[in-house]
């Protein structure tokens, strides 16, 4: 129980990072490796705000904004100065590897004590609002009161977060952004500057990446700088399976696919860790999804062109 | 009013396969003129619509639209004053999104685009009166992604599109060549009743002898860069297609007779 907990609240995390993926690498066809950095940007400066004495809201808000700075950087680097996609991430992503270890200082890490951040709220809040005989009924499931809580606020979040990308994909500037992905040949012709839309869309891609990172590294109490890295391929998973649920359907409905692919992926890595598997293998795993989510998919629509033509 | 002067556009400019696609080139559209250009492949009349439009820019000469100097606008820019249509019925659109998506998008042509939603009740009743106008039976269909049309009816739409908020200019690059013969007389008809309700500018490239003849109130012919020809008002009125195939036999012979005489000179000089 406790486990499938866990697997959906640390998918739930990572599905906002999914969600951020999804624009930079499905809308702009961009494999943004930012995201690898701007995660990290997210949690360091999250936690080491909070560690300052910032309330965790405004702390979690701020460590957002760094990400979209860095994916903003990276918008540029392509726009304004035509350098490949790939490398402009590539680039970015190293010269936060700096800005991170500077924000954390010298060890590259920081722990932060539960109660002033978001989780400690999170508890606070289970302790009020449980009765003693349901956090007793609970202890008896071997949950903890805050995992609850954490859990639903997670859910509301991201809810919130897809509410407001199928809002936003629907105004001008959304529908500008959905454009230049697929024709930019047409954008141009319509009056709409391609470089500011580029920029636009991977600032939001990365600001959901670092809010990912800040509520993750928030839930965990703890940082390392180390842990960005494949960040892209989990979002990329999650994105590549969520397409694969929702091939056919509509925008707004794909938008919801990729939550549920981050989810679903989290599902599957911790049932394959029950089995006993050592957990450093958590990578290999995502690295193995990802190669089966590229393949199975074209694989199955050869084999059905195939029968279809016999 | 378009003014175009002295425009001059090269490409592989200072290597061996230099090609002068445009030679100081002068031209002045009138208000509601309806311009069609002829020319062979490589004459330059594609070159002259995109150096227009701002996807190429000329390496001499000056473009004026409506007394408002373009020269230096980036291709963007210029679109809030130029409606296009491409020769790719599929360049016009965008695939995955709805027939009212796309309308939502062109009508912001050149305007600023904030956050409020784009397809808003008034826009798609907006949509769907102007769509029934061209009598595709298209205009209950709003919701569905444009992709799944044909290229004909993509067309059209990109058509209405590019002429949804009336443009200063409108550039129609070959745009019925790469459709069926049916869809191309479609669009053509389109083409002509939108252009004269709204008396919109028009400059028309095509390489079909029975569309320059046809269309439009002035007929401009092309070739390696230059202007050749330029036929309007009575006398374009009354231009025949063999009249027309005539001229571009004679340039035919003119430049075979070129090549031979360089051909002669090289082989005594060099």
């Amino acid at each position: 129980m406790i486990m499938i907990l866990m697997a959906v609240t640390t998918g739930l995390l990572f599905s906002l990072l999914a969600l951020g993926v999804f624009i930079s690498y499905r809308i702009f066809d961009f494999p943004d490796l930012t995201v690898e950095g701007s995660f990290i940007t997210g949690a360091s400066l999250t936690l080491v705000l909070i560690t300052g004495g910032m309330h965790p809201v405004l702390a979690t808000l701020l460590g957002t904004l760094g990400g979209t700075c860095a994916g903003a950087i990276t918008g540029a680097l392509h726009a304004a100065f035509s350098i490949s996609r790939l490398l402009s991430g590539i680039i970015v992503m190293t010269a936060l590897f700096t800005v991170n270890l500077y924000i954390l200082g010298p060890g590259g890490t920081i722990i932060i004590m539960d109660a002033t951040s978001l989780s400690g709220m999170a508890e606070t809040a289970a302790l009020s609002l449980f009765s003693p005989g349901l956090q007793a009924d609970l202890d008896a499931m071997h949950l903890f009161p805050k995992d609850i809580v954490i859990f639903f606020s997670l859910l509301v979040i991201v809810g919130l977060a897809v509410l407001f990308l199928r809002r936003f994909f629907a105004t001008h500037v959304g529908l500008a952004i959905r454009a230049t992905g697929e024709n930019d040949k047409m954008v141009r012709a319509m009056g709409i500057n391609v470089n500011v839309v580029v920029v636009l869309g991977l600032a939001l891609a990365n600001t959901l990446a670092a809010l990912s990172g800040g509520l993750w590294a928030q839930v965990l109490s703890s940082v390392d700088m180390r842990s960005g890295s494949g960040m892209i391929v989990t979002g990329l998973t999650s994105v590549i399976l969520g397409q694969a649920l929702f091939s056919r359907a509509r925008f707004r409905t794909q938008i919801l696919g990729v939550v549920l692919g981050a989810v679903l992926i989290r599902l599957l890595i911790s049932l394959i860790l029950m089995t006993g598997v050592p957990s450093e293998v958590d990578k290999l795993l995502q690295a193995a999804f990802l190669v089966l989510a590229l393949v199975l998919p074209r694989t199955l629509q050869k084999r059905r062109a195939a029968q279809a033509v016999r | 009013m378009l003014v175009l002067g002295g425009i001059a556009l090269s490409f592989n400019r200072g290597t061996n396969a230099e090609v002068r696609a445009l030679q100081a080139l002068d031209l002045t559209v009138e208000d509601g003129e309806f311009i069609v250009l002829l020319g062979q492949n490589g004459s330059g009349k594609s070159t002259l619509l995109n150096a227009i439009a701002g996807r190429f820019a000329p390496d001499a000469g000056r473009i004026v639209l409506n007394g408002t100097e373009i020269t230096d606008w980036s291709e963007h820019r210029r679109a809030s004053l130029i409606g296009r249509v491409f020769q790719d019925p599929f360049t016009g659109t965008v695939a995955s999104m709805t027939i009212a998506e796309n309308f939502a998008l062109a009508s912001k042509r050149g305007l600023s685009r904030g956050l409020s939603p784009a397809v808003t009740e008034p826009l798609r009743e907006e949509i769907t009166r102007r769509i029934r106008l061209l009598g595709l039976g298209l205009e209950g269909r709003i919701d569905s992604p444009i992709g799944l049309l044909s290229g004909g009816q993509r067309q059209a739409l990109t058509l209405l599109m590019a002429t949804w908020r009336k443009p200063d200019l409108l550039l129609l690059d070959e745009h019925t060549s790469a459709l069926d013969p049916k869809s191309a007389e479609l669009v053509l008809r389109l083409s002509r009743e939108l252009i004269a309700t709204d008396r919109i500018t028009t400059l028309m490239v095509t390489h079909s002898l029975p569309e320059a003849t046809n269309l439009g109130d002035r007929l401009i012919m092309m070739h390696r860069g230059r202007i050749v020809n330029d036929i309007r008002g009575g006398e374009k009125s009354r231009l025949r297609p063999r009249e027309l195939a005539g001229w571009f036999e004679e340039l035919r012979q003119i430049e075979q007779l070129d090549e031979s005489a360089a051909a002669l000179l090289e082989r005594t000089y060099v």
